[in-house]
């Protein structure tokens, strides 16, 4: 399902990820540690086909999503969902935050409003649907991202977010989160096992530190 | 609750942020909209401005009635000729007779030695072709000679030619001034559209849906201004005519703002944004 052949890739004049390898098949629950600056979150960036790998292959469902066509790399991110700490904050309600992301994803903009408020609703979020998605907490935007992520139905999920306030993420979500690994979805998460209210277990895949020769 | 608002509906990026773009960009379109009313607009100003040209055509002796009506009538039909009045050698004498010097010639002399004529004036901006109206009249039957102002037509319309270029030329580059001005307004706030835009297409929103927001979020605000500032400059010309404020004095004969000026600035307005749009949507790899 996702799959990085021998990537390499260059941060600036560091030189991460040498020859790395990964393969993720659904319904598996990948975690990748390492120190600051190893290239967790480049993998996801490549995955979403937003930066290329200066060497090697990145696979999603057997595509290149770098190299397809525009088509092509919509159909691809709209089968991958990412979940991201740097993500540009939007003027935006968090229910139309969260049914920006269906709708892009190709779902008629009233169709994406009532799945926004229904998966809102059922991770009991509901207090929050009306807020303006910048002023609510860290924690509860990171809930957000992860209810939208799940709401998308992706073959893929990246998860590449730091947050403290883990706690924020309510059980209804937390057994979603845990449904949606159980089945056919596969799942990238960046960070230690057991961070982020992401259900434990998995495979856990360390990169190196970063070399400073390019 | 209510239902949310379509995201590409909604305002620009960063409200605060956008401020002082919004405000370069107000005053590029006045910039732009001053520019297009004094390039539009100089050379029916300078027109009206002309002084009235007359040509006169003289009647010989043996011109019959007949032929005096027919010219009158074809005269009239020209479309240089505003007005022709028949002086018959009376009328010119008492004229003449009026200058203290002539008088007592034309006394000494007995006999009325004027002859009858049409005085054509020409429309003002017919004064380019005082030459062709002045052969036409010679031409004609019964006509012996025709007075043109062969010394003032020329002088005036060089002065006329220089002016127009001198408006022109600072029209125009008021006009650049302008669009320069714009171009980077609009570059900056679609700077600030960045982010918002990578996020769609991380989405996976398609092309057409990324220009949409890009487009709107960027020639809304521009065609706003654009139209505020052409109705403003209309106003400002309408209201200072109504109310007296400029029907004096050397702001008397301004030109109204023609209605071409407000629809190119609006067009420019929408065209300009819809370009950086473009680029900002989709030329580089989200």
């Amino acid at each position: 399902m996702l799959q990085y052949l021998h990537v390499s890739g260059p941060q600036g004049r560091v030189w991460v990820l040498r020859a790395f390898n990964l393969e993720i098949k659904p319904g598996e629950l990948v975690h990748v540690t390492g120190p600051s600056g190893a290239g967790k979150s480049l993998l996801v960036r490549m995955a979403l086909g937003s930066v290329a790998p200066a060497s090697g292959t990145v696979l999603v469902n057997g595509q290149n999503p770098y190299k397809s066509s525009g088509a092509g790399r919509q159909g691809l991110r709209r089968v991958v969902s990412a979940v991201l700490d740097d993500e540009p904050v939007l003027n935006l309600t968090a229910e139309a935050w969260v049914a920006l992301g269906l709708s892009c994803g190709g779902r008629p903009w009233p169709a994406a409003v009532t799945e926004a408020r229904a998966a809102i609703e059922r991770a009991g979020l509901g207090a929050h649907a009306g807020a303006p998605f910048a002023v609510l907490s860290r924690g509860v935007r990171y809930a957000l991202a992860l209810v939208r992520g799940l709401a998308r139905k992706p073959h893929v999920l990246l998860v590449d977010w730091a947050v403290d306030d883990g706690d924020a993420v309510p059980g209804p979500l937390r057994a979603e989160f845990a449904a949606y690994l159980a089945g056919s979805g596969a799942c990238l998460v960046t960070g230690a096992p057991g961070l982020n209210a992401v259900p434990a277990g998995g495979r856990v895949e360390s990169l190196a530190a970063p070399a400073e020769d390019a | 609750m209510a239902r949310p608002t379509r995201p590409w509906w909604r305002p620009g990026p960063a409200a605060g942020r956008a401020a002082p773009a919004l405000w370069l960009l107000t005053a590029a379109w006045i910039a732009g909209g001053v520019a297009l009313w004094a390039g539009l607009s100089a050379k029916p100003w300078l027109v009206a401005r002309r002084p009235v040209l007359l040509l006169e055509a003289f009647l010989g002796t043996g011109a019959t009635v007949p032929q005096v009506v027919s010219f009158k009538q074809a005269v009239e039909g020209q479309p240089w000729c505003c007005e022709a009045r028949y002086v018959d050698a009376d009328e010119a004498r008492r004229e003449a007779g009026q200058d203290d010097r002539i008088r007592p010639l034309l006394d000494a002399y007995g006999a009325n030695p004027f002859l009858r004529s049409f005085r054509v004036k020409l429309c003002l901006p017919s004064m380019e072709s005082w030459h062709e109206a002045a052969d036409w009249m010679k031409n004609q039957p019964g006509i012996v000679s025709v007075r043109a102002p062969s010394a003032t037509a020329p002088k005036v319309l060089e002065h006329e030619l220089l002016l127009l270029a001198l408006i022109r030329g600072a029209a125009w580059g008021l006009g650049g001034f302008a669009a320069l001005t714009a171009l980077f307004a609009l570059g900056s706030l679609a700077g600030n559209l960045r982010g918002e835009l990578r996020v769609y297409a991380e989405l996976g929103a398609s092309g057409p849906r990324r220009l949409l927001r890009a487009v709107w979020a960027l020639a809304a605000p521009s065609a706003l201004i654009a139209a505020a500032v052409a109705t403003s400059l209309e106003l400002v010309c309408v209201l200072g005519r109504l109310g007296g404020v400029w029907t004096a004095g050397p702001l008397g004969a301004l030109p109204d703002v023609p209605h071409t000026a407000g629809a190119a600035l609006l067009g420019v307005a929408l065209g300009l944004p819809a370009l950086v749009g473009l680029f900002a949507a989709g030329v580089r790899r989200p």
